[in-house]
């Protein structure tokens, strides 16, 4: 009997965690962390990463494409907003165009309204706003 | 004997390398990932999904009617033609456009409209349909709304054309309705208007595929010209793809002051498009599920918009002089030489660094206007 309640006890925590947790980031996302590398020897709520998948996976020039992101705290889906943009470091201009953040569940975001009007290197600018402040996580592309 | 042939075939050997060396112009990555880029010629169109009679060709011979006919005019003397000239590749050769009265932005050419995001100069329509109202409507322009019930009203023709692709009669029909329904026709015959296969294509395929005998017949002036604008002149960044457009805007130190006041372009535009009930976001797209009228959905009003105007294509850009927004520049020598010693203090844009003075000298500019000229579809 003993090692029966062991047993369910067991498999509810497991189950537990499978949907506590921040969820395995699916193939073909890319992974955005504050200052660039993910945060090592900090406690579960700093460590902050931004996976995100451009649909098409290839952006073209000229071309309106959308995003899915999961930002994830720790082992925790993010609970914050999410604010996302992007420019073109190099030249010193953002896009014409304001894309539009939408939530789905927890840490899970979808934004539309991207368009990269000239090829080059762009930058993403996912903004994390929480109590305590807003973090920001960059990523570059080249198209 | 052996010896004098091998001789003959050693010389005509080094004579044809030396051709092709005096002749070529070494290209780097980056520079034919842009050429690579400004084709293939023509792109496939799948029609206007926003205009039910796209492609139709019942709507596109009404369209090309529509287009040259003076009755669209208040006083029966001006039609689409008039400026946007069948004979002149589609324009009128004047530095402003003129109606009932002188415009404040020159006439652009109408080839190539098919492959457009935004149209007009300051993108103030979002659809080819919508863009063709406006010079309708407009009281400087043909000032033809009542002209165009009275043509529909007046000849058994039209106006059977419009009760088949309407479903029903002008006179069943708003203003808006009968103007949305000519807007449409003409789009679909000027989606047609597409610009043919030119001597820079013909030289692309054969830089792409390595045959130097057909990259020996393209102008080695053509040549020079192809690598600063796809180089140093970054021209290619904002005149970028098939069609030598990235279709948005920018503010290149041409002025916007006009005669009586200031010509906002796409600050302006972005306004009026989101505004206007002709718009993709309204209830005359006919595919409002499909996605189309995201562009306009999305549209940011940006401080550095004021000024800009929209990047024309360059294809048969030598045949639709004077050229700029306001027609200032008279020639495309004009034109290279005004990015060549441009002013960046008259710039407004914002910390952008996209723009320099080229500083080219006579032989470059030269060079760069034989290439525009090899845009050309007859070149």
């Amino acid at each position: 009997m003993k090692v029966l309640k062991a047993l369910v006890l067991m498999l509810v925590t497991a189950s537990a965690s499978v949907h506590a947790g921040c969820p395995q980031v699916p193939e073909g996302f890319v992974s955005g962390y504050p200052g660039g590398v993910p945060e090592e020897g900090t406690s579960g709520e700093e460590t902050i990463a931004v996976h995100y998948r451009t649909e098409p996976l290839q952006v073209a020039v000229g071309e309106l494409f959308v995003m899915n992101i999961i930002v994830c705290a720790g082992n925790e889906p993010w609970l914050g907003s999410l604010g996302v943009d992007a420019s073109m470091p190099a030249h010193g201009h953002g896009m014409n165009y304001e894309p539009e953040v939408s939530s789905k569940n927890a840490g899970h975001f979808f934004v539309q309204g991207f368009l990269f009007h000239m090829p080059g290197q762009w930058r993403f600018e996912f903004s994390l706003g929480a109590e305590a402040g807003t973090r920001h996580v960059y990523s570059f592309v080249d198209i | 004997m052996t010896g004098i042939r091998h001789a003959v075939f050693g010389m005509m050997l080094i004579a044809s390398f030396s051709a092709f060396s005096e002749g070529s112009v070494v290209f780097t990555e980056a520079e034919l990932g842009f050429i690579q880029s400004h084709g293939s010629w023509p792109p496939v169109f799948e029609g206007d999904s926003s205009n039910r009679l796209s492609g139709d060709p019942r709507a596109i011979g009404y369209g090309e009617r529509l287009f040259s006919d003076l009755r669209l005019s208040r006083d029966g003397s001006i039609s689409c033609a008039t400026c946007h000239a069948l004979e002149n590749n589609f324009v009128d050769g004047l530095p402003l456009g003129k109606g009932f009265a002188e415009g404040v932005r020159n006439t652009p050419g109408t080839v190539n409209l098919a492959f457009n995001r935004w149209f007009g100069w300051g993108g103030d329509a979002d659809s080819l349909w919508m863009q063709n109202i406006r010079p309708i409507v407009s009281p400087s322009e043909m000032d033809g709304v009542q002209a165009v019930r009275n043509l529909h009203e007046s000849d058994l023709e039209f106006g059977g054309w419009f009760r088949e692709l309407q479903g029903k009669t002008v006179q069943q029909s708003s203003d808006e309705e009968m103007l949305v329904l000519v807007g449409k026709a003409m789009a679909a015959f000027l989606e047609t208007r597409v610009t043919g296969v030119t001597s820079f294509d013909r030289f692309r395929l054969a830089l792409l595929s390595g045959d130097q005998q057909r990259m020996r017949r393209y102008p080695v002036s053509a040549q020079r010209g192809l690598k600063i604008f796809s180089g140093r002149g970054q021209c290619s960044v904002c005149h970028f793809g098939p069609g030598f457009t990235n279709g948005e805007f920018a503010e290149i130190g041409i002025s916007y002051f006009t005669l009586n006041g200031v010509d906002k372009g796409r600050f302006r535009g972005i306004d009026n498009v989101i505004t206007s009930p002709l718009s993709l976001l309204g209830k005359y797209n006919d595919a409002p599920q499909s996605g189309n009228a995201d562009k306009t959905r999305f549209l940011r009003r940006r401080h550095d918009s004021f000024g800009q105007f929209r990047i024309p294509g360059l294809r048969s850009v030598a045949e639709t002089g004077p050229y700029m927004h306001n027609g200032s520049l008279k020639t495309l020598h004009d034109v290279v030489g005004h990015y060549s010693h441009i002013d960046l203090d008259r710039l407004h844009t914002d910390g952008q660094s996209i723009l320099k003075p080229l500083n080219l000298n006579e032989t470059e500019i030269e060079d760069l206007v034989n290439f525009l000229e090899s845009l050309n579809d007859d070149y």
